[in-house]
């Protein structure tokens, strides 16, 4: 299989598009469902920043110096366009949930990521940045500060407040039950 | 500890893999549009720089021109109203394309 590295330098040397499109094939899957856990779980805008934000990885490749992983560049531009789309007010994500979160005991992969989503909206937006950053994805602190932009300590606390938060509600819901 | 993060873990990883190749056309679709807006913008600025060029040089040559001179003088101030509009569209638009920083 084709390194990404190589399918950039295709696409920068050849302007070959069917490289890019390789690439984002590869790509695209996490990088939506990393934006439907931050939108904590809605479809249709999810798919409309990763669109922006592969059109922008198209037009900026050549500033793509290589020092992290594609993904992680990728992530980056998604998270700074998400951001953009927050700052315009046209959406409404810091959502203060009061509905409980229902398991769903007998879930298929799908049941489970909407189990996922759903438990985003009990997180403000940057726990659940670095919780589905470290979490979901299995990034190390260093990743994440570099993606986000955040400081280090702030990375830390946010997943540790993020994690007992979610715990709490696990804990809560089995209790219930 | 350890089993907390394995259970949060178990939980949130994406359990699904997403194929979907109508994203990857829409995608490559937006792309070769945006190109094509481009090529269509770069043209027709470059169509009016040498239109204006050639008006430049024929004022220079040709002194039955300078006849036209006062009839142009009327439309002049919308003329370089509308130029200077196309101009600041025209930068926006490059720097929106080019110079976003990420």
């Amino acid at each position: 299989m084709i390194s990404d590295s190589d399918l950039i330098a295709q696409v920068l040397t050849d302007s070959d598009n069917a490289a890019f499109s390789s690439l984002i094939s590869r790509h695209q899957s996490t990088l939506r469902q990393f934006l439907r856990r931050l939108t904590a779980g809605n479809y249709d805008l999810a798919d409309d920043i990763a669109q922006d934000a592969c059109l922008l990885a198209f037009q900026k490749l050549h500033t793509f110096e290589g020092r992290a992983s594609f993904s992680s560049w990728l992530r980056k531009l998604a998270y700074h366009r998400f951001l953009r789309v927050i700052q315009t007010g046209a959406q409404k994500y810091e959502s203060t949930c009061s509905e409980s979160w229902q398991r769903l005991e007998s879930r298929d992969a799908i049941e489970a990521d909407i189990m996922a989503e759903t438990l985003m909206k009990h997180l403000d937006l940057h726990e659940r940045l670095v919780i589905t950053l470290n979490c979901s994805e299995g990034r190390s602190h260093a990743e994440i500060v570099d993606i986000t932009g955040l400081p280090l300590g702030t990375v830390k606390s946010h997943i540790a407040r993020a994690k007992k938060k979610l715990c709490d509600l696990v804990a809560e819901e089995v209790q219930v039950a | 500890m350890v089993r907390q993060n394995e259970f949060l873990e178990s939980i949130l990883k994406y359990h699904q893999n997403l194929v979907d190749s109508e994203f990857v056309e829409k995608l490559m679709l937006r792309i070769e549009m945006s190109f094509r807006i481009r090529q269509w913008v770069l043209s027709i600025c470059s169509i009016i720089g040498m239109c204006f060029g050639m008006v430049g040089l024929s004022r220079l040559n040709l002194g039955e021109l300078e006849l036209m001179g006062g009839y142009w003088s009327q439309f002049a101030p919308l003329v370089g109203s509308s130029i200077m509009i196309l101009v600041f569209l025209f930068f926006v638009w490059i720097f929106n394309e080019e110079f976003e920083k990420p």
